[in-house]
């Protein structure tokens, strides 16, 4: 399956990408997921990563489907 | 109305749009980019946004506000990009008929809005640069 995966603020920078595909075997995990990125990116802090599926906050234990869009991302700092 | 831009806005024009003779209260929350932060100088700030999904929180948010608080207008306006010191940031306008809610109504917006949209702030200070969230 490919997942679509968005980064933002510091994990934007970190990776130097916005957004790639990623293709993984059927009935992984959003942890599963991540294991990939973290190796990949050498991300340090995974405890700070708030992720989202299909624009909906998550934890890591979600499974994922074909087409899903996760995003990595820091805590929310607007206002 | 939900709205994330990188250009500035006007308080002025932005309550003109939403002007309704019905509402006796209009509450205004305006954010803007501090000067300092922890007794630091900040030199000035960046916002990264994820658009689709903050757009779909703040809407989420507006429509769970005028329920609540029996809203009749409201706006809320939210920039991205580089911003210096004294920038606008944020607007929340909100207009009903009784003040107390409209108090209530912008409160709530700005806490859900500081807690669930994804919109993030680099900080530029005099001796160092990070992002909020402690990475």
């Amino acid at each position: 399956m490919r997942i679509l995966v968005k980064y933002f603020a510091f994990f934007k920078e970190k990776t130097g990408v916005n957004q790639e595909c990623i293709e993984m075997g059927n009935g992984k995990t959003i942890a599963e997921l991540l294991k990939i990125i973290i190796e990949k990116y050498n991300l340090q802090n995974k405890e700070n990563i708030v992720l989202s599926l299909n624009q909906e906050y998550v934890k890591d234990d979600v499974p994922l489907q074909d087409g899903d869009e996760v995003a990595l991302m820091t805590p929310s700092s607007g206002g | 109305m939900i709205r994330l831009q990188r250009e500035d806005f006007s308080v002025d024009e932005e309550l003109k749009k939403i002007k309704n003779d019905k509402c006796g209260a209009s509450v205004i929350f305006l954010g803007s980019v501090k000067s300092e932060m922890d007794g630091k100088k900040v030199m000035k700030m960046e916002l990264d946004v994820y658009a689709e999904m903050a757009e779909k929180k703040l809407r989420e948010i507006e429509t769970d506000a005028t329920k609540k608080y029996d809203i009749i207008e409201s706006s809320i306006i939210h920039r991205y990009g580089e911003l210096i010191v004294g920038n606008n940031i944020v607007l929340i306008i909100v207009k009903s008929i009784d003040r107390t809610k409209s108090f209530e109504a912008c409160k709530y917006i700005l806490e859900r809005l500081k807690e669930e949209v994804p919109i993030f702030k680099k900080e530029y200070m005099e001796d160092n640069v990070f992002w909020h969230g402690g990475i």
